[in-house]
C-alpha cells in the first residue's frame, strides 16, 4: 500500500510539473447526461440575472456592445497565455478574477459562457454538455466570491494589494473546490459516499491548483497596480470608479 | 496552446464537410453525444474512437500526427480524474488507499466514454467554422445579443492575439523573460497593456461599425448550404449501427 502511494504522489507531483495544465475544465463526456442537465439548470438564473444586466449596459449606450465583446476576447486571451513559472511547466491563468474586479462579476457570468464555449471549440478544453458544470464552477462561483471578496475587504479599508491578492487567490480556489465537488457528486465513493470522494479529487488536483491560485494572485495584484497607474481613463470608461 | 487555437480554425474552414448544412452537422453530433454519454458502454466508447479516427483522418482529411496531438489535449485531466475514481480510502486507525477491480473498471469506462465523446466534439469542431455554429445558434432562438456578442469576439480574438504576439516578441527582444521575477513583472505588464490596447480598439471599432450605418443589427451573407441526401443517410446508418451495436451487446460489457 504504501508503494502505490508513493507510487500515486511521485505521479501526480511529476505530472503537476511537466503538464500542460489547463485549469480545472471538465472535459466533454465526463459527467452523465443528468449531472449535465442539472447544472446547467442551477446556473441559469445567475445567466438570467448577467444577461439582464447586459441588455441594460446596451440600452443605455449601444456602445458597450464593442467593450464587452473586447473583454470577453480579453479573458480567452488571458487564460490561454502561459503563466511563467519556476518549474518549467505550463499552466493557464483563468483570468476570471482579474475579469470580475475589472468588469463586475454578474456580465462576466455571461461573456464566461462566450468565453468558455469558444474554449471548448478552439481549444477541445471543455465541452458542449458539460458547458453547465463549467459555467457554475468558472463564470459563476469563481468571479462572483472574488467579487464580493474584493467588495467586502475594500469596505473594511484593507490594504488595496492585498485584497486583490486574497480575492484573485480564493476566486481560484473556490473554482477548484467547485469542480472538485461537482466530480464527487458525479463519482461518490463506494466508502464514505460524496464526502471522501471530493477529498479524493481536491487531493488528486491539489498539486496543479494551488501552486496556479498563488501565482494568480500575485499576477493579479501587478496588473491592476499597473492599470491604476496607467490606465485611469481607459478604467473609468468600463465603470471602474475607485481611488489609485 | 495559440498553435492549437489557429490549427482548429484552420482545419474546419478548409474541412471538406464545410459545405454541408451546419444544422444537421449539429444534430448528428448531438445524437451521438446523446448515445455515447447514456450507453456508457466501454465497446460502444471505442467503436465511436476509432470510426471517429478514420472519419477525421480519411474524410476530413486531417492528418493523423494532429489528430494524436489533438486527442492527447483532454489526456491530463482524464488521467487524473480516473486516478481519483479508482483509489479508495479507507480510515479507520490507519488511512489505507487501495483499488478495486470495479472501481478499475469504471475509471476505464469513464476514460473510454470520455474520450469516445471528445472524438465526436472533433468531428464537430473540425468541419465547422465559427460562423456556421453562430448560425445554429440563432436557428435555436438563443437571444440575439448572445450572437452578435459571440460573432464579434471571435473577430478580436485574431486581433488581441495578434497584439499579444507583437508584444511578446517585444518584450524578449529586450530579455523579459531572462529570469522568473521579471518574467512576472513583464507577463503582468503585456498583459495590463493588452487590456489598454484592446479598451482602445473596442471605441475605434464601434466609430468603424458606426460609420458603415450600425444601428444596433448585425447582417451577414449566409454562405450557400448544401443538403446533400446520401450524406445524411449514411450519417443515419452510422447512428443505426451505434444502436445495432448495443442490442448485440445487451448483457455484456460494461
Amino acid at each position: 500500500m504504501k508503494k502505490l502511494m508513493f507510487f500515486i504522489i511521485t505521479f501526480s507531483a511529476t505530472f503537476g510539473i511537466l503538464s500542460n495544465v489547463y485549469a480545472m475544465h471538465i472535459m466533454e463526456g465526463y459527467l452523465a447526461p443528468s449531472h449535465c442537465i442539472v447544472w446547467s439548470i442551477i446556473s441559469l438564473p445567475f445567466l438570467f440575472w448577467g444577461f439582464y444586466r447586459i441588455q441594460k449596459l446596451l440600452e443605455k449606450d449601444r456602445k458597450n456592445i464593442t467593450l464587452l465583446a473586447m473583454a470577453a476576447a480579453f479573458i480567452f486571451v488571458i487564460s490561454s497565455l502561459k503563466i511563467p513559472s519556476v518549474t518549467g511547466s505550463c499552466s493557464h491563468m483563468t483570468g476570471t478574477a482579474l475579469g470580475a474586479i475589472l468588469f463586475g462579476a454578474s456580465p462576466v457570468a455571461v461573456l464566461g459562457i462566450i468565453v468558455l464555449l469558444f474554449q471548448a471549440i478552439l481549444l477541445a478544453h471543455g465541452g458542449l454538455t458539460t458547458l453547465g458544470a463549467n459555467v457554475f464552477s468558472m463564470a459563476i462561483a469563481g468571479p462572483f466570491l472574488s467579487y464580493a471578496v474584493y467588495k467586502i475587504l475594500k469596505k473594511c479599508h484593507t490594504n488595496t494589494k492585498v485584497s486583490i491578492f486574497i480575492a484573485a487567490f480564493l476566486g481560484d480556489f473556490f473554482t477548484y473546490c467547485i469542480t472538485s465537488i461537482q466530480l464527487a457528486f458525479a463519482y461518490p465513493s463506494l466508502e464514505g459516499g460524496i464526502v471522501t470522494s471530493i477529498f479524493k479529487f481536491l487531493g488528486v488536483f491539489a498539486p496543479t491548483q494551488l501552486p496556479l491560485a498563488v501565482i494568480e494572485g500575485i499576477l493579479t495584484v501587478i496588473i491592476m497596480i499597473i492599470l491604476q497607474t496607467y490606465a485611469l481613463p481607459e478604467m473609468k470608461l468600463i465603470g471602474f470608479e475607485r481611488e489609485v | 496552446m495559440e498553435k492549437h487555437f489557429e490549427q482548429i480554425d484552420y482545419f474546419a474552414y478548409h474541412s471538406p464537410f464545410r459545405k454541408y448544412s451546419a444544422m444537421s452537422k449539429f444534430i448528428f453530433t448531438m445524437t451521438l453525444l446523446l448515445l455515447c454519454l447514456y450507453f456508457n458502454n466501454i465497446a460502444i466508447s471505442c467503436y465511436i474512437i476509432v470510426t471517429m479516427l478514420l472519419i477525421n483522418v480519411l474524410k476530413n482529411n486531417i492528418k493523423l500526427y494532429d489528430y494524436i496531438v489533438m486527442l492527447s489535449i483532454p489526456f491530463v485531466f482524464v488521467f487524473f480524474g480516473c486516478i481519483a475514481i479508482a483509489i479508495e480510502i479507507h480510515f479507520e486507525n490507519h488511512i489505507i488507499i487501495y483499488v478495486t477491480k470495479q472501481t478499475v473498471l469504471k475509471s476505464i469506462c469513464v476514460m473510454a466514454r470520455t474520450f469516445g465523446a471528445v472524438s465526436i466534439l472533433y468531428f464537430f469542431t473540425l468541419s465547422t467554422p465559427i460562423y456556421q455554429m453562430v448560425f445554429v445558434f440563432q436557428k435555436l432562438h438563443i437571444p440575439k445579443i448572445l450572437t452578435e456578442l459571440m460573432y464579434i469576439t471571435y473577430r478580436y480574438l485574431f486581433i488581441l492575439i495578434e497584439i499579444q504576439h507583437q508584444i511578446k516578441i517585444a518584450a524578449i527582444s529586450r530579455l523579459g523573460y531572462c529570469d522568473i521575477k521579471t518574467s512576472l513583472k513583464t507577463f503582468s505588464s503585456c498583459i495590463a497593456n493588452l487590456f489598454i490596447l484592446s479598451l482602445k480598439k473596442a471605441q475605434k471599432h464601434y466609430q468603424a461599425m458606426e460609420a458603415r450605418c450600425y444601428t444596433g443589427e448585425l447582417l451577414f451573407l449566409q454562405e450557400k448550404q448544401y443538403y446533400n441526401k446520401t450524406t445524411t443517410i449514411k450519417a443515419t446508418l452510422y447512428i443505426l449501427s451505434i444502436l445495432l451495436l448495443k442490442i448485440v451487446l445487451r448483457g455484456q460489457a460494461l
